[in-house]
């Protein structure tokens, strides 16, 4: 199969004329309930959506475009629910690596220990990643067995041979968490970590 | 911005954000929406744009944001979403590669229509997802192997 195929195949894809035909009205409609001023809002309006902006964003504590992270069934082919996986965790866990030892050892912290999943794992074991040199050239890897997570963290061993100096980048996509009796977590995000192999 | 310009909008967007969109949702009364929203915020929000390049890619950008926004209250069934794509695709020639890419995880599916239908670098995807260049790299990497294998396996 080759990606041109794909292309060639996902351009036939095509809006139809009734739902342009929606889309462009609801806008229309949407923008025109703007009021008289119509898509302008008056200064007085201006100052007192700024006021209450910072007021709700002081209440919230949350920053504009924080991701959080939220669960999702993972399904089979035919819709049997297998297991759960755990998304968009990226804010909520932060990724360390050091070389030592001729090993490459990856911290693992949760930002908050005490939120759930976090707090209902025991293990966690990296099963998605990639180990790329300064160019970006992929060099194997091998993520060593679960660690055990005390205090929110956890240490664990990637065994690739590479040579001292030079700066190399760790990116993980999948971590599991493990409890026992009780299936595995797939925790979901994007993690990159660089490191220098000194 | 007058009706006509909106009209016009719409007719010069409206198919790539609708594709995008019906890609990473799995179907089409979601990419409507999705594809509506981002419109609105591109009519409210009125960015200074240098050129039409530019605006494609503001739009493809606010509308991967607003796809992964509703991903997060997704219960569909995978099937269900394989046929909704081939009910808006107008003389598919090999049926068989687009249900091989909606049985993907939609991390993947998103970028590889990003790369390779619609042809931006794995540096503007990085800055449209808010990925680094390497995360970007990896997840084309797989997204591309998991593609063929589940092509592969749609084949037989």
């Amino acid at each position: 199969m080759e990606t041109g195929m794909l292309k060639e195949e996902v351009m036939k894809i095509e809006i139809p004329e009734v739902m342009k035909e929606r889309i462009a009205a609801q806008c229309t409609s949407r923008m025109q309930e703007g009021g008289k001023a119509g898509f302008r809002l008056r200064p007085a309006s201006v100052s007192a959506l700024f006021l209450i902006c910072f007021a709700l964003a002081g209440v919230s504590g949350l920053a504009y475009g924080k991701l959080q992270g939220y669960f999702r069934d993972v399904k089979n082919p035919i819709g049997a629910v297998t297991g759960t996986a755990y998304e968009d965790a990226d804010e909520e866990i932060m990724i360390s690596a050091e070389r030592k030892d001729g090993r490459i050892i990856a911290g693992i912290t949760f930002a908050d220990k005490e939120m759930f999943p976090y707090r209902e794992l025991e293990l966690i074991r990296i099963t998605e990643y990639e180990l790329q040199d300064e160019d970006g050239v992929v060099i194997p890897a091998e993520a060593g067995d679960a660690a055990v997570i005390k205090d929110g963290t956890a240490c664990v061993t990637l065994r690739a041979d590479i040579p001292a100096g030079g700066r190399y980048t760790l990116i993980i996509t999948e971590l599991e968490g493990l409890k026992k009796a009780d299936q595995p977590l797939k925790i979901h995000g994007t993690w990159e970590c660089s490191f220098s192999a000194e | 911005m007058e009706k006509e310009n909106i009209e016009k909008l719409v007719e010069d967007y409206g198919n790539m954000l609708f594709r995008c969109c019906l890609i990473m949702l799995g179907n089409a009364s979601d990419a409507e929406d999705a594809v509506q929203e981002t419109y609105l915020k591109y009519l409210r929000k009125q960015p200074a744009l240098h050129d039409e390049e530019h605006r494609k890619a503001w739009l493809l950008k606010t509308a991967a944001n607003q796809c992964r926004d509703m991903l997060r209250f997704r219960k569909r069934h995978p099937e269900e979403e394989i046929d909704e794509v081939h009910a808006y695709a107008r003389d598919t020639q090999n049926p068989q590669i687009l249900d091989a890419l909606m049985r993907l995880d939609s991390r993947y599916r998103s970028v590889l229509v990003l790369h390779y239908v619609e042809g931006y670098s794995v540096h503007e995807i990085a800055g449209m997802i808010r990925r680094t260049d390497s995360a970007v790299k990896m997840r084309l990497k797989k997204g591309r192997d998991l593609l063929k294998e589940a092509y592969r396996k749609e084949d037989i």
